[in-house]
C-alpha cells in the first residue's frame, strides 16, 4: 500500500511541476517569418550583451539613422538627409517626420540625443562604442534636426550611425538613472519599444520571440503579420528543423552544412559577397614578421584556390586586400596578388636571410622559423588551423598551434596581444575607413591586432577620415589598397559569402547581406 | 525523527558551504572574464567601464563575502550577460529541467522494474540476457550520440519527432505537442539511469527469491506468481527506492548533453552558456541550486526509505 | 541511527555487493577461482579478447600504418573509401583510418590515466576516513558528499573552463571527478576490517598505522577495487567524448574518439560515416569494459555463487 501511495505521490509531483510550463502560446498565428537564433537576445542594442543572437532582432525592432540600401549604398533611415560642414568637424542629420514608437509616441531629436549619449558615455561601456569615440557631442537643433559635434574628421560616419545603431526611446527610460540602464528589464529583456517593422508580441526566455507587424510602420506596413525568432543553439537542430519546414530562412556560417540543404525541394541556397575578411595577423612587433618579404612569402606558401575549392566548398573568393569589392567604387582591382607559389616563397625567405636548416625548418642565425599561431575553436578555425600549419610547414616555417575557447582566445591572446600569428576575422561596415583595423594608435587599444605601423598607411588612414568629396575618398582609400597589398598588415585569405538557404515561399528578400536584408523586412512576402 | 532532521540539516549546510567555497574559487581563478567584456571589438575603456559596473575591480575575498551575504538572503544578484535577476532566471529554467528529468525518471521505472524483474526471475534465459545487454548499451552509449541518432532517424528520416524545444512557438497549449517533444530528450536522458534501475531491481529481487520466507511461501503450495507479487517483488521495491537517490544527480548531470542537443531551456542548456560566457553569479547560483536539489532528495528518499520499511527507524 | 543509505549495489559504477570473504588474508586459490568463473563468463571473455585487440591496436596501431593521420588534402575532403584511403578522409582530407587509430590511443590513454587518478584518490580518502574515523572520517566523508551533490559534467564543464582544455587537464579533471564511489566503498571495508581481531593484534604489537593500511587492510579491499577499476575506464572513456561534444576536451588536430565525434556533428548531413566510426568505437569499448567489470564482480564475488 505504502509503496502504491509513494509511486502516486511521485507521479503527481511530477505532474505539478511539470506539464503547466512556461512555453504555451496564446492562439495560433497566421503563419510568419521563422528565423533561429543561437541564445536568448536583448533587445537593447547598445547593451554590453547584445550579441550575434540580438543583432536580426533588434534590427526589426529598431531603426538606425541611416541603413544599407538594396543599391548596395547608404541611405537614410530614420534620418532623411545629412551634410557635413566643410572642415568635417560637424555632421547634421534631419531626421524624418511623423514617426511614430511602437507605443505611440512621436519620435524627435531628443531621442537621438537621449541615445548617442548613452553611447557618448565612457561609464557605461555600451557594446559597439570603438566606432563613436571621435564624436565630442550631439545637439539637438530642433525637434527634427541633430547635430554631432566631432572631435576629428570621420567621413564614415554615415555608415558608422546605421550599424546596430538603432535609436533608443527617451521615454521608456525617465526615472531610471544612467547606471542602471543595463539592468532595466523591462525594456532590455521584455518589452522593448522601437520604431520598426515589427513590434514585441510574445517572448519565451529559451525558446522563441514572436514580433507582429507594426501597421504604422513609416516604411510601410509590414506584408507578413509576424516573424519569430526561434531559439536553437544546436546548428543540426537549425538544419534539421528548416528541412521539416518549420523554419524559413537559414543563415549558414560554415559551407560545410551547404551540403545538408543543397538541392532539396522548396529549398533556395544563394550567396552574396559581404564586407568581411578572414585573415592570418602576423604580429608586426614580432622579428620574424618584420621584413616584408617573410610576409610576402607566407602568403605565397597557401593553396588558396585548393581551400577555397576543397575545404569552403566554392563559398569565397581569395583575398587581394582586407577591403573587399562589396566598396565598389572604392575598391582597388589592380593591386599586387600572390598566387600560391612554394618556389617563390622559398626564394623570398632566403632573400630574407632564411635557409633550410636539417629537418627542412628555415633557421637564420641559430634561430629557427617557429611561431604559435592563436584561433579560437569556433565556426571552422580549428581545420583551417591544421591546414595552415600543413602548408607553412612546406616552405620549412613550423607552427605551434594555439586553439582556445572563444573567450579564453580573446581574453588570453587578443586583446593582451599576447599571440605570434593569430587567424580571426572581420565583419566590417561598408566602408572603405579602415583606421580602427591598422592605424598605428589602435594597436594597443584599437583593433589593430597585427599592431601594424606604417608612416604612409597611417597618413593615408588619416586622409581618408577628413575627405569630405567621394572623390577624394576613392583616391586615397585604392593608393592604401595598393599599400597594403604590397605590405601586408594582414595575410589577407578570403572574402567569405554570405551562404543562406530559405523556402521558396519567401519573397521580397533585397540582394544584400542578411543583416541588412532584415532592416528590410516589411517588403517580405510569403506566398 | 527531529534530532536526525537538525543533524541532516546541519550536514546540508556544511556541504552547500563546500560547493560554492570551490565554485566560487574556480570561477573566479578561471583565465577570461565575462562574455560582455571579452569581445573582439570590445576596448580598454569599455571593460574597465564593465568591471566597474559587475563589481569585479574589487578584492576576491571582498567578492565572496559580499556573494555569501546576499545568497543568504536567497538574493543571487545579476546574471554578468544579460544583467537579468539569477533568481528570476533560474525560476524559468527549473522547472522545464525538473519536467525533463522527472519524465525521465518516470520512463526509467515504468520500464525499469518490469524489465528488473523479468531478468530476476527468469535468470540465465535468452530474456534475461537481452536486458542485460540492452541495460549495458544503455550505459555504454555516448548520449549525444545516441541523440544524433534518433533525431536522424525519427524528425529527418521519419518525421514523426520534433527535434527540439519544448512546444511548438506560438502554436495553442496541447498535450500532444507538450509530449511529442518531451519523447526525443526524455529518452536519451533515460538511457544513462534506466540500467542502474534494471540491474539494481533485478540483484535485489533475486536476494529476495533466496530467502527463507520465499521458500515457505512456497512451500506452502503459493502460486509462484503470488509468491512473486505478493512478497517478493513487494520486498525488493523496498530498497529500490534508495536508488533514486543516486540517479537524481545523474539526471541533472545527463541534462546538461541532452538539454543542449535538443534546446530544452533548462538548467543545464544554462549551465553550459553560463560556464562558457563566464556568468559567475549565474554559475553559482546553478551550482548551489543543484546542490540543492540533489540534497533534499537525498534526503527524501532516506525518509522514504525509513517509512516503507518499518524496520528502519531514525533516532 | 540506522543507515538509510543507499547499498553500494545502486550505482553501476560501484561493485553490487560487498565483497566477503573467509579469512582475514585472502587465499591464493581465491585468484584461481575467481579465473575460473571468468572463463565460464562468455560475454566477459569475449570483452576481454576485444579490449586486448583494441589495446594492441592502439599500442602499435600508429606505427603500423602507412598514413600519417595529420597529412590533409583539401581537395580530397570528405571521400568514400578507397584504396588509400580505407574509411575515406574527414573535413580536410585526412585519413579517417590513421586518425581513428592514433584516436584509440589518445582516448585509451585518457580512460586509464583518469583511472589510476580516481583510483588512488579514492582509496587514499576512503581509506584514511575508515581507518581513523571520528573528526577525519567526518570530515572526508562531508567532502565527498559535496563531491557527489555536483553533477559531474557539470565540475568538469566548470573546470575545464577554469584551467583550460587539453589531453592533461581533461585527463586529470575526469579523475578527480569519479573517485567519490571508490573512497565509500574502501571507507566501508576499512570500518568493517579496522575492528577485527588480527588488526588489534597488530596494533598490538607495534605495527605504524600507514603499515597496517598497506599491508593489512588494503589487500582486503584489492577485489573492489579491480572491478572498480574497470568500471571507471569506461567511465573516463565516455566521459571525454561527453566533453569534447561540448567542445573543452582534447583538442585537434590531435584526434580523440570524442574530438572525431564531435568535428563529425555538422558532416552528419553530407559525411555520416564520419561519426558513425568514432561513435561505434567508444560504444564498443565502453561496452567491453562493463562486461568485462561485470564479469569480474561475479567472478570475485562468492556471494553470487548461489
Amino acid at each position: 500500500m505504502r509503496v502504491r501511495m509513494f509511486a502516486l505521490a511521485l507521479v503527481g509531483l511530477l505532474l505539478i511541476t511539470g506539464l503547466h510550463g512556461p512555453a504555451a502560446g496564446g492562439p495560433a498565428p497566421a503563419a510568419g517569418i521563422v528565423f533561429p537564433i543561437v541564445g536568448d537576445p536583448t533587445f537593447n542594442p547598445w547593451h554590453p550583451r547584445h550579441f550575434v543572437e540580438s543583432i536580426f532582432v533588434t534590427r526589426v525592432l529598431f531603426n538606425g539613422l541611416t541603413k544599407w540600401g538594396k543599391d548596395s549604398r547608404w541611405v537614410g533611415d530614420l534620418a532623411e538627409s545629412w551634410e557635413v560642414s566643410a572642415d568635417g568637424l560637424t555632421w547634421t542629420f534631419k531626421l524624418r517626420r511623423g514617426v511614430k514608437w511602437h507605443d505611440g509616441r512621436d519620435f524627435t531629436a531628443d531621442d537621438v540625443k537621449f541615445t548617442y549619449d548613452i553611447v557618448l558615455n565612457p561609464r557605461l561601456g555600451a557594446t559597439g562604442r570603438a566606432a563613436f569615440t571621435n564624436i565630442r557631442e550631439t545637439r539637438v537643433v530642433d525637434p527634427y534636426t541633430i547635430q554631432f559635434v566631432m572631435s576629428a574628421p570621420q567621413a564614415s560616419i554615415v555608415a558608422v550611425v546605421g550599424v546596430n545603431a538603432g535609436i533608443l526611446p527617451r521615454h521608456a527610460f525617465t526615472g531610471v538613472a544612467p547606471e542602471n540602464y543595463w539592468t532595466h528589464d523591462a525594456f532590455n529583456k521584455r518589452m522593448p519599444i522601437g520604431t520598426g517593422a515589427y513590434k514585441m508580441k510574445e517572448y519565451v526566455s529559451g525558446a522563441y520571440v514572436t514580433l507582429e507587424k507594426n501597421p504604422a510602420y513609416f516604411g510601410g506596413t509590414p506584408a507578413v503579420d509576424t516573424i519569430t525568432f526561434k531559439v536553437l543553439p544546436d546548428v543540426n537542430a537549425q538544419i534539421a528543423q528548416f528541412l521539416a519546414g518549420d523554419l524559413t530562412l537559414l543563415f549558414i556560417d560554415n559551407p560545410a552544412l551547404v551540403r545538408a540543404v543543397q538541392g532539396r525541394p522548396n529549398v533556395e541556397v544563394n550567396t552574396l559577397p559581404q564586407n568581411n575578411f578572414y585573415y592570418l595577423a602576423p604580429n608586426h612587433r614580432n622579428a620574424l614578421f618584420q621584413d616584408r618579404r617573410v610576409r610576402q612569402a607566407m602568403l605565397h606558401a597557401f593553396d588558396r584556390p585548393a581551400m577555397i575549392r576543397g575545404f569552403l566548398e566554392g563559398f569565397a573568393t581569395p583575398a587581394s586586400s582586407p577591403l573587399t569589392p562589396v566598396l565598389r567604387n572604392f575598391f582597388n582591382p589592380n593591386v599586387k596578388t600572390y598566387e600560391f607559389d612554394r618556389a617563390r616563397a622559398r626564394q623570398l625567405l632566403a632573400e630574407a636571410g632564411w635557409q633550410p636548416g636539417a629537418d627542412g625548418v628555415l633557421t637564420k642565425g641559430g634561430q629557427r622559423f617557429r611561431f604559435s599561431l592563436a584561433y579560437p575553436t569556433v565556426q571552422y578555425f580549428e581545420p583551417l588551423a591544421a591546414l595552415v600549419q600543413q602548408y607553412l610547414r612546406a616552405v620549412g616555417i613550423e607552427t605551434v598551434l594555439d586553439g582556445a575557447d572563444f573567450n579564453t582566445f580573446v581574453s588570453q591572446r587578443l586583446l593582451p596581444r599576447r599571440f605570434d600569428g593569430l587567424l580571426g576575422w572581420w565583419i566590417m561596415p561598408e566602408d572603405p575607413d579602415f583606421f580602427n583595423y591598422a592605424h598605428s594608435s589602435a594597436a594597443e587599444r584599437g583593433f589593430n591586432l597585427p599592431m601594424y605601423n606604417n608612416k604612409e598607411a597611417d597618413e593615408l588612414m588619416e586622409a581618408g577620415r577628413r575627405a569630405t568629396s567621394v572623390a577624394e575618398r576613392e583616391r586615397i582609400y585604392k593608393r592604401l589598397q595598393e599599400l597594403m597589398a604590397d605590405d601586408l598588415p594582414y595575410l589577407q585569405l578570403w572574402w567569405p559569402s554570405e551562404i543562406r538557404a530559405w523556402n521558396r515561399r519567401l519573397k521580397g528578400v533585397p540582394p544584400i547581406h542578411l543583416r541588412a536584408a532584415f532592416q528590410w523586412v516589411n517588403e517580405w512576402k510569403l506566398e | 525523527m527531529g534530532r536526525y532532521l537538525v543533524e541532516r540539516a546541519v550536514q546540508a549546510v556544511v556541504v552547500l558551504l563546500v560547493v560554492s567555497t570551490l565554485t566560487f574559487l574556480m570561477v573566479s581563478l578561471a583565465p577570461g572574464g565575462p562574455e560582455i567584456m571579452m569581445t573582439m571589438e570590445s576596448t580598454p575603456d569599455q571593460r574597465e567601464a564593465l568591471a566597474r559596473q559587475l563589481g569585479l575591480d574589487q578584492p576576491l575575498a571582498v567578492r565572496y563575502l559580499k556573494w555569501i551575504g546576499s545568497a543568504l538572503r536567497a538574493d543571487f544578484g545579476r546574471s554578468f550577460g544579460d544583467r537579468r535577476k539569477v533568481n528570476e532566471v533560474i525560476l524559468e529554467r527549473l522547472p522545464n529541467t525538473l519536467l525533463l528529468s522527472g519524465t525521465a525518471l518516470v520512463l526509467s521505472i515504468l520500464v525499469g522494474i518490469p524489465a528488473g524483474i523479468v531478468s530476476a526471475t527468469r535468470r540465465y534465459t535468452l530474456s534475461d540476457h537481452t536486458v542485460t545487454f540492452f541495460s549495458f548499451i544503455g550505459v555504454s552509449i555516448p548520449a549525444f550520440w545516441f541523440a544524433i541518432l534518433l533525431v536522424l532517424l525519427f524528425t529527418v528520416h521519419l518525421s514523426w519527432l520534433p527535434a527540439s524545444g519544448m512546444a511548438t512557438p506560438g502554436a495553442p497549449f496541447s498535450l500532444v505537442n507538450r509530449l511529442s517533444h518531451l519523447v526525443l530528450p526524455a529518452t536519451v536522458l533515460a538511457t544513462a539511469t534506466l540500467p542502474n534501475l534494471v540491474r539494481f531491481m533485478r540483484s535485489a529481487l533475486i536476494e529476495e527469491l533466496g530467502q527463507d520466507y520465499v521458500r515457505t511461501a512456497r512451500a506452502k503450495g503459493l502460486p509462484n506468481r503470488l509468491v512473486l507479487s505478493r512478497h517478493a517483488i513487494r520486498n525488493a521495491m523496498i530498497p529500490v527506492v534508495t536508488v533514486l537517490g543516486v540517479l537524481i544527480p545523474r539526471l541533472v548531470g545527463g541534462a546538461v548533453i541532452t538539454e543542449t542537443i535538443f534546446g530544452w531551456p533548462g538548467m543545464g542548456q544554462l549551465a553550459v552558456s553560463s560556464t562558457i560566457g563566464r556568468d559567475y553569479p549565474m554559475v553559482m547560483a546553478i551550482t548551489v541550486v543543484v546542490a540543492v536539489v540533489v540534497i533534499v532528495s537525498n534526503l527524501l528518499v532516506d525518509l522514504a526509505y525509513g517509512w516503507l520499511d518499518p524496520r528502519i527507524t531514525y533516532g | 541511527m540506522a543507515s538509510a543509505r543507499p547499498p553500494a549495489g545502486a550505482d553501476l559504477a560501484i561493485p553490487a555487493t560487498p565483497v566477503v570473504l573467509v579469512g582475514p588474508e585472502p587465499p591464493r586459490t581465491m585468484w584461481r577461482v575467481a579465473a575460473r568463473r571468468l572463463r565460464r563468463n562468455p560475454p566477459a571473455m569475449a570483452a576481454m579478447a576485444f579490449l586486448v585487440t583494441i589495446h594492441l591496436v592502439a599500442v602499435l596501431g600508429p606505427w603500423l600504418l602507412p598514413t600519417d593521420p595529420f597529412v590533409a588534402d583539401p581537395i580530397a575532403r570528405l571521400s568514400g573509401s578507397s584504396l588509400q584511403h580505407p574509411l575515406g578522409t574527414d573535413e580536410i582530407g585526412r585519413d579517417v583510418l590513421a586518425r581513428l587509430v592514433l584516436g584509440a590511443r589518445v582516448s585509451l590513454a585518457v580512460g586509464f590515466v583518469a583511472m589510476v587518478i580516481s583510483i588512488s584518490v579514492g582509496v587514499a580518502v576512503g581509506a584514511l576516513a575508515g581507518y581513523f574515523g571520528r573528526w577525519q572520517d567526518a570530515a572526508l566523508m562531508r567532502f565527498t558528499d559535496a563531491m557527489m551533490a555536483l553533477p559531474t559534467l557539470f565540475v568538469i564543464l566548470a573546470a575545464l573552463a577554469v584551467f583550460g582544455g587539453g589531453p592533461a587537464t581533461a585527463t586529470v579533471v575526469i579523475g578527480l571527478t569519479a573517485w567519490m564511489p571508490v573512497a565509500r566503498v574502501v571507507r566501508g571495508e576499512f570500518l568493517r576490517w579496522r575492528v577485527t581481531e588480527f588488526i588489534d593484534a597488530a596494533r598490538a604489537i607495534g605495527v605504524r598505522d600507514g603499515r597496517i593500511m598497506g599491508r593489512h587492510l588494503l589487500p582486503q579491499v584489492v577485489p573492489s577495487i579491480i572491478v572498480a577499476a574497470t568500471l571507471n575506464v569506461a567511465f573516463a572513456i565516455l566521459t571525454e567524448s561527453a566533453i569534447s561534444y561540448l567542445g573543452l576536451g582534447i583538442r585537434p588536430p590531435l584526434p580523440s574518439w570524442g574530438n572525431m565525434l564531435q568535428n563529425a556533428q555538422i558532416y552528419i548531413w553530407s559525411a555520416p560515416s564520419l561519426a558513425v566510426y568514432p561513435g561505434v568505437l567508444i560504444l564498443a569499448t565502453v561496452l567491453a569494459y562493463n562486461f568485462l567489470g561485470d564479469g569480474l564482480r561475479d567472478a570475485l564475488d562468492p556471494r553470487l555463487k548461489l
